[in-house]
């Protein structure tokens, strides 16, 4: 068994045991699964070596969990930068992710500098991790530039933020009252482009696990949902919605896999997941609505996970960075 | 909108007030419930005609045009896509009775509805579900009675039509071995013993409408309960049922448009009051351009819907084109929920109050997914348009 067969069978393996009996109600009732997280952690699933390795975990888990999966992913990609940046300001814990603003993408939350010292001010809302994170990454205004600064949780006043999807996924708004913080990257701008990326790459790969576990089981409720005599499976308005859910899983992978062998091979990646992101947050949207159209009613119904998944498709790759990303980074790209 | 008539103005200005007034402050309340609560309806029951449009003039009622209810429920699906259902029920579960009452039988179901009592029309089961002909519940005839045994799912408000004794139209077969040909619709009192609701459904969204599983254990009915009497009524179920929904699914389509409409009602405030990089999103054209082009289909679709409307008045044959009209308004309606989701990002997916920018669009993106789902499946309707396109040939 290859060491990435090792890893994937660990992921899916702790994934079933751990991760999917606490997939379903806690999300309906948007709780935080701490101990489902503690458990992650103590088997070394949100530190792991690479962004090859944090992929596999996000699909697995993403099959089982997808709030969960949102968990690894944000906790992997911060750990990853915060290593690429400056490996001396890593920690033990979970870092989370604070860049958007009431009214505005980002701007309005200062940091002033007092000596060595730095301070933050402001409030960041739908925090990534908000409310469960060791300490934060927090995107603030320094000398009219955005500057990446790390906080301390303790320092940050934080409110949860509830959310149509991955409601098992803490966010929170944080309010920052001069709090103390720390200097990550004076260039803002780059490790948030980066960040986002390394976030919207390793989404494709929880969204892959959705589409997969979406196609399994619309496939087996179309062999087994009887109508006009036989099942559904056999009418050809069902078998094309099973295809393009088919057809989705394949293409999140396919999209993400050149970001991921950017970023293996240290060369520029944030275009290679803007586009991956373009036609992953698409191809996930409509893997899920598939399935829900496939169920009917069922589908549309709390009492089963169709209609979660649904909601999940939108939220997961809405809580990273607004909407016209991808196209207009790919845009500029092109054009200088 | 080209002939919009006087009524249709009207009555959709007399729609918005009250939605103004009583929907529009009350989202919250609505998306945390299973069924729109009853002062918000008792309100609505208030304005003149509104408990059953559709109720004709010698049962008390106005018997306004369809194309102003759809007019109306265009307004009420904007407001709230639950509430619109829900309302609706009062059109829907009654035009089986429009189409193939008796006289006595439209009065006793219209002089319901026009109490404020609810009405509902109960055709799926769990095993009937796009195949609507393979209904299961049973009448078995014993000398002038039928006994109903059998249970029907997502029936729209038909706890609220036993709880206050009104009149559902049922749909049962009288004859299995004729399958679809076999089905006859029932007018049942909601106090009949036996008849009763089991569960109510807990749906991602359209909170504000009641949708309820019905038990029918040893239902014992009258002949006379037989929509349309014993003579004409019996195997005539599934023609009703197939009638009723031609009208049902323009319905459908005008309350989509309603969706679509207040989705790009948010966006468009949405970029008025948010800054990107600096400046109003609303002089983003990547924005901007995204909500025109909802603008754009969304205004078509209202012209596919009022056309299929004006021929219902006008007594021409409308099936082919309310499933077109169902089709596309509902993809667009959901399409434009997904679309500010994307332009509103975080925003977009924030659980805030629905009657703000701030709530609204998380909960329009679980209220748009049923259309493609209830009164058909969109599948079905292709089914449908495509038989009418490709029509079998008569054997000589």
């Amino acid at each position: 068994m290859s060491e990435k067969s090792l890893i994937q069978k660990a992921a899916a393996d702790f994934a079933a045991a751990e991760l999917a009996p606490v997939s379903f109600v806690p999300e309906k009732t948007a709780e935080y699964t701490e101990d489902a997280v503690k458990a992650m952690a103590a088997k070394g699933f949100l530190k792991v070596a690479d962004i090859e390795e944090a992929a596999i975990v996000a699909e697995e888990f993403g099959k089982a969990n997808a709030s969960m999966a949102e968990v690894a992913v944000i906790a992997n990609a911060t750990a990853e930068i915060i290593d690429a940046y400056d490996a001396s300001k890593a920690i033990d814990g979970m870092t989370g992710y604070a860049v958007y603003e009431e009214g505005t993408s980002c701007g309005g939350v200062t940091a002033a500098k007092a000596g060595d010292a730095y301070t933050i001010t402001g409030k960041k809302i739908a925090a990534a991790l908000g409310g469960a994170a060791d300490q934060y990454i927090v995107i603030a205004t320094l000398e009219e530039k955005p500057a990446a600064f790390i906080v301390k949780a303790a320092d940050a006043a934080a409110e949860k933020f509830d959310k149509l999807g991955l409601r098992s996924y803490p966010t929170a708004n944080l309010t920052f009252d001069a709090a103390p913080a720390v200097l990550l990257a004076e260039d803002g701008a780059k490790l948030r482009a980066e960040l986002n990326a390394r976030i919207d790459i390793l989404n494709c790969y929880v969204a892959a696990g959705m589409a997969n576990t979406a196609a399994d089981v619309s496939t087996e409720y179309a062999k087994t949902r009887v109508q006009f005599g036989a099942p559904i499976a056999k009418l050809p308005a069902v078998q094309f919605l099973l295809a393009e859910i088919s057809i989705a899983e394949y293409t999140l992978k396919a999209v993400a896999a050149p970001a991921v062998e950017a970023v293996m091979a240290g060369k520029s990646y944030v275009i290679e997941a803007a586009k991956a992101k373009y036609v992953a947050s698409k191809a996930i949207y409509d893997a899920t609505s598939n399935c829900v159209q496939i169920h009917g009613g069922t589908g549309y119904s709390r009492e089963y996970p169709i209609e979660r998944y649904y909601r999940e498709s939108k939220t997961l790759f809405n809580n990273t960075d607004y909407f016209d990303w991808p196209e207009a980074r790919i845009a500029a790209d092109m054009l200088k | 909108m080209f002939g919009f008539t006087e009524d249709m103005t009207e009555k959709q200005e007399l729609v918005r007030k009250f939605c103004e007034d009583w929907v529009y402050p009350n989202l919250a309340e609505i998306d945390a419930g299973k069924c729109c609560p009853d002062y918000i309806w008792e309100e609505w029951c208030k304005i003149p005609g509104f408990a059953s449009p559709c109720a004709p003039k010698f049962t008390g009622g106005e018997e306004m045009p369809f194309a102003t209810c759809c007019a109306m429920w265009e307004e009420l699906g904007k407001a709230d896509l639950g509430v619109a259902t829900g309302f609706g029920s009062n059109n829907l579960g009654s035009f089986p009775i429009l189409l193939t009452g008796t006289d006595d039988q439209k009065k006793e179901h219209f002089g319901n509805l026009l109490q404020g009592k609810f009405g509902a029309f109960g055709l799926t089961e769990k095993g009937a579900g796009s195949d609507a002909g393979a209904v299961a519940t049973e009448a078995k005839k014993e000398g002038e009675y039928y006994i109903l045994n059998g249970d029907k799912c997502y029936i729209t408000t038909s706890g609220k039509a036993i709880e206050t004794k009104s009149t559902l139209a049922i749909c049962a077969s009288t004859d299995k071995s004729l399958g679809s040909k076999g089905l006859t619709m029932f007018l049942i009192p909601g106090d009949t013993p036996g008849l009763t609701a089991v569960k109510e459904e807990d749906k991602m969204g359209i909170r504000g409408s009641q949708t309820c599983e019905l038990h029918l254990e040893n239902v014992k009915l009258h002949e006379s309960r037989i929509l349309g009497g014993p003579e004409k009524g019996i195997g005539f179920g599934f023609k009703t049922a197939m009638m009723t929904l031609d009208a049902g699914r323009c319905v459908v389509a005008a309350q989509a448009n309603g969706v679509a409409m207040r989705a790009i009602e948010m966006m468009v405030e949405y970029c008025n009051t948010h800054l990107d990089g600096g400046r109003p999103l609303s002089k983003n054209p990547a924005a901007t351009f995204k909500i025109a082009e909802l603008e754009a289909q969304t205004q078509a679709c209202r012209q596919l819907v009022y056309h299929t409307a004006f021929m219902r008045d006008a007594g021409l044959n409308h099936g082919h084109e309310s499933c077109c009209a169902k089709i596309v308004a509902t993809e667009n309606a959901i399409n434009a929920t997904r679309v500010a989701m994307d332009i509103m990002g975080v925003n977009g997916i924030k659980k805030g109050d629905p009657s703000t920018v701030d709530g609204a669009v998380e909960k329009l993106y679980r209220d748009a997914r049923i259309l493609s789902i209830y009164e058909g499946t969109n599948q079905v309707q292709r089914l449908v348009v495509t038989n009418g396109l490709f029509p079998k040939k008569k054997k000589k």
